[in-house]
């Protein structure tokens, strides 16, 4: 804001002779005529009428339109705190504000406002920029009016953002995006902007008007986050990668031994276990290839551990016909850990003595859901379960631990068997919850 | 007839598996002597020093892949014919049908005996019949 006379201002004296004094409800207005003034004297009652009431505010800054013939001349009184008096303030009348327009309000509020705004004429030469965006571009006023938006293109706008921009002015068009900008002394921002066309009484575009804010906090605050997040996937990725390779070696030694053990209850004993850390071990490769580490789709994992099995018993496979019947089902993996355990139990089960008398053999495994319960049964038509099995008093190993992990499900299990074979069903309550005992009774 | 055997592998724990399980698998041929290599680099140094009638070769090896070593070898007329078998965890089909339409053996880990035994069975029949 320029002032025309700042000594004359404190005086309360303008160019053209103006003084205005107010105490307390008095308002005295004084009007020193020059050569070239013409005011006739009801528009010098009409500010003084102004006046007293501004006097009578408690307000320390007001401000009042005093019309003359010629022009409209705005005033801006400041209370003097000393002598209690408003002092006219006479800047340059085009940038001082008009109490009694509204346009003034909205011009501050750019003025003041935390966004960026620029306004640009027709073909998107700027005409206004707020000090906010002065600011953070490190431009000043008279640098950047009637410049093209452009100026402010970074070489980082690699989605072709400028283009689009420029595309919406041509045809009028509203635009959203945003905007990677360079600022004067290097550095860039990120400007997310809202482009509006301002249309006149006839819908012409008279001018855009562009809304935004810098956003730049906020995407290095995502790329970091981002990165961070990457880092762990792939930690957790090599970690999972590296659990199973582990497990597959273990495994590996184990069949070893068992391959060369000349007791058959050793090597049966050895042979189960290679089973149980495989089916620990699909797990981890499962997850890893997935991408995700705490979801594990059982159907397949179900595939795998059939896969695992069939390699293991190799020539009993030849004779067994599995058909897998399974829906797509996403387990939390503290659900799918014992589950995946408790499978290959009973599938190995079915393979080493369902089929022991038979020369072939089906065995069906099937998964599905309803609601929120799952249930898994496993089938075969071998020759059932020896008559004097009983699940309750049966101490081997396997049982305990089928008993131990549908308990750690929170879900219910059954064998039915007869001489057309033998059905396993297991059913529990999906969960999602994390820890060591995510599920219910179902 | 007697074989000596290359396993590229980089996994020492890995490696150890690889030969006992050669070693006890109970081939139809015997074997001779197992080389042993970390990676594609070393075993084709290995290849260009020694004779060997069969390779275990791992995949994903740093240095040099097994994909990689086995495409060199290919290309090298001394050691092209000598027949090869993946192991690895590879999971992808698509991969694992590449792997096969070059001729190549492949055995999924953890391998077991008698997977083993039959695919290097397989693999030097194959040979043979080429050869005759």
């Amino acid at each position: 804001m320029k002032n025309s006379s700042p000594k004359k201002k404190l005086s309360g004296e303008s160019e053209k002779g103006m003084k205005y004094d107010l105490e307390g409800n008095s308002c005295r207005l004084n009007y020193l005529k020059t050569q070239d003034s013409r005011e006739p004297e009801e528009e010098i009652n009409m500010a003084k009428s102004t006046l007293r009431k501004v006097g009578k505010s408690e307000q320390d800054q007001a401000e009042v339109e005093f019309s003359v013939p010629s022009q409209s001349k705005i005033i801006r009184l400041i209370r003097n705190h000393s002598s209690n008096m408003f002092q006219p303030s006479f800047g340059d009348p085009s940038k001082l504000g008009v109490a009694k327009n509204p346009y003034y309000k909205f011009s501050k509020v750019a003025e003041l406002s935390p966004a960026l705004i620029l306004i640009a004429d027709r073909q998107g030469f700027i005409e206004y920029a707020n000090p906010s965006f002065l600011e953070l571009s490190q431009y000043k006023e008279e640098e950047v009016i009637g410049c093209g938006l452009e100026m402010f293109k970074s070489s980082l706008d690699y989605q072709q953002q400028y283009t689009e921009l420029r595309t919406a002015i041509a045809k009028g068009e509203e635009w959203k995006g945003e905007l990677i900008n360079s600022k004067k002394r290097g550095g860039t921002f990120v400007f997310s902007a809202t482009l509006t066309p301002v249309r006149n009484e006839y819908d012409f575009i008279t001018s855009f008007i562009m809304v935004g804010q810098d956003i730049t906090p906020f995407r290095e605050t995502e790329k970091e986050l981002k990165m961070a997040v990457e880092e762990k996937t792939v930690l957790l990725s090599e970690l999972h990668h590296r659990v199973k390779n582990n497990l597959a070696i273990i495994s590996g030694l184990m069949q070893l031994q068992a391959f060369t053990e000349d007791n058959i209850s050793v090597q049966s004993k050895l042979y189960s276990s290679v089973g149980r850390v495989q089916a620990m071990a699909n797990m981890h490769e499962l997850l890893y290839e997935s991408g995700s580490f705490s979801q594990l789709e059982f159907g397949q994992n179900l595939k795998k551990i059939v896969t695992s099995i069939s390699k293991m018993y190799y020539e009993l496979t030849q004779k067994i016909d599995v058909k897998l019947d399974v829906e797509s089902v996403q387990l939390n993996i503290n659900q799918a850990h014992p589950c995946s355990l408790i499978m290959n139990e009973v599938i190995t089960n079915a393979y080493k003595h369902a089929f022991t008398k038979a020369e072939s053999g089906k065995i069906r495994i099937q998964l599905y859901t309803q609601g929120d319960t799952v249930f898994i049964s496993i089938s075969d038509n071998g020759s059932g379960l020896p008559e004097d099995f009983d699940i309750d008093k049966d101490k081997t190993l396997g049982n305990t631990l089928l008993k131990t992990l549908v308990k750690q499900l929170y879900g219910s299990y059954q064998y039915i068997s007869d001489e057309g074979g033998t059905t396993f069903t297991l059913c529990f309550k999906k969960e999602n919850i994390k820890g060591s005992t995510s599920a219910n009774f179902c | 007839m007697k074989i000596n055997v290359l396993i590229v592998e980089d996994d020492p724990a890995m490696r150890v598996l690889l030969k006992s399980t050669v070693l006890s698998a109970d081939l139809d041929v015997e074997v001779a002597e197992i080389f042993e290599a970390e990676n594609g680099k070393e075993g084709l140094e290995v290849l260009e020093k020694e004779k060997v009638d069969m390779m275990l070769v791992d995949i994903y090896m740093p240095i040099m892949d097994g994909l990689e070593m086995l495409d060199y070898a290919r290309d090298h007329k001394e050691m092209a014919d000598i027949p090869a078998i993946v192991v690895s965890s590879e999971n992808n089909e698509d991969r694992i049908d590449a792997i096969l339409r070059q001729g190549l053996g492949f055995v999924h880990k953890p391998l077991t005996h008698l997977l083993l035994k039959d695919k290097i069975s397989e693999m030097i029949n194959m040979k043979n019949s080429d050869a005759g």
